[in-house]
């Protein structure tokens, strides 16, 4: 299946580094989209895709709320980034049609139909491990990610975007040749409420 | 490397994936006799189903969040009972904080591992088992060795 943008390798747009992005002081969180957090994906993903299926992960490019930096593929998980019991962000994992192809052969053999069950289920889990290895890096500095369940989103060539006023990082790879797509979605702070404050604070006290 | 054809295996997952990963390697070093459960409520019933037969399974791998009955209660469940003592309990789960872990190892895990992990990891951590389950085994057979 042909990639429908062609990505080359390039600089943060603006000549922006990617240590200056950060969360503006209104954002609920404290996640910060920064030089950190990028390596905390690369580290993610490689151990997920190499340590666990042995496939050649290369970091290609990260961007950070640009309008193209949309996550792009055959089949995403998403999964809600939660502290305490406020939804923070959301990790977004997407893969091409041919980085699925090659995960399922590699797991369960090429006489294997890439049926839906199976697709959910590998990328399901896959989100789960990513996450995982995410998580224990940023609680390690001081977070507190609760465990999440992935929704599984599938379509050709679909994107995942970001709403107006959210901020996005998008990390991007090549695993055995094939797109595979790390994005970070901070939620805006509209959905902040009185209430969830609230909560939040009874659930931390 | 020891081959694993003397030892029964139980995998316990909800996902497909992770089931298929553990079972290659495990079957890839020759074990025989490896059982499969998608939950804990259905790793209870293999369990129990083995036991009415006087079978125990040697290795359990198991993930910590599962539907209907999470692995940890599937550990503490095993553990209540004395036949199950020698059955070494791998909690193979995404869960890393130390609170877990400890939770888990007071609960009687014989080993914690983290996913991601390399499969190499699972390897080497099998290998311990193996030498677990043989001293086990000569302390619960001391005729055996005279």
């Amino acid at each position: 299946m042909p990639m429908a943008r062609k990505q080359e390798r390039k600089t943060i747009p603006g000549g922006e580094s990617i240590n200056s992005m950060t969360t503006s002081s209104s954002m609920v969180t404290s996640l910060k989209l920064d030089k950190v957090l990028a390596q905390m994906c690369v580290t993610a993903v490689n151990e997920t895709l190499t340590n666990m299926l042995a496939m050649k992960v290369e970091f290609f490019d990260v961007r950070i709320n640009e309008p193209h930096g949309l996550a792009r593929g055959t089949i995403s998980g998403i999964m809600p980034m939660v502290q305490g019991r406020t939804p923070e962000a959301n990790m977004i994992l997407t893969f091409s049609h041919e980085a699925v192809s090659q995960i399922v052969q590699a797991v369960y053999g090429s006489d294997v139909s890439m049926n839906t069950d199976i697709l959910r289920d590998s990328v399901s889990e896959l989100c789960n491990m990513v996450y995982g290895s995410l998580k224990r890096q940023l609680n390690n500095k001081g977070h507190g990610y609760n465990p999440g369940i992935p929704t599984v989103a599938f379509g050709d060539e679909h994107t995942i975007g970001y709403a107006s006023g959210g901020q996005a990082m998008t990390t991007i790879f090549k695993a055995n040749g094939s797109s595979v797509v790390l994005m970070i979605h901070l939620t805006p702070p509209p959905y902040e409420t009185e209430m969830s404050k609230q909560i939040n604070k009874l659930h931390v006290q | 490397m020891k081959t694993l054809s003397e030892y029964s295996f139980l995998i316990v997952d909800d996902h497909l994936m992770m089931r298929q990963i553990v079972g290659q390697i495990v079957t890839h070093r020759l074990a025989e006799t490896v059982h499969y459960a998608t939950n804990g409520e259905e790793a209870w019933q293999r369990i129990i189903s083995r036991l009415e037969c006087n079978l125990i399974y040697d290795v359990i791998f198991l993930d910590w969040n599962m539907p209907l009955v999470d692995g940890h209660e599937v550990l503490l469940r095993c553990r209540a009972r004395s036949e199950m003592n020698s059955t070494a309990i791998i909690m193979l789960t995404a869960e890393s904080e130390e609170r877990k872990v400890i939770q888990a190892l007071k609960a009687g895990a014989t080993a914690y591992i983290t996913k991601p992990v390399a499969t190499s990891t699972i390897d080497e951590k099998l290998e311990h088992i193996c030498r677990w389950l043989e001293n086990k085994r000569e302390k619960q057979s001391p005729a055996a060795k005279v």
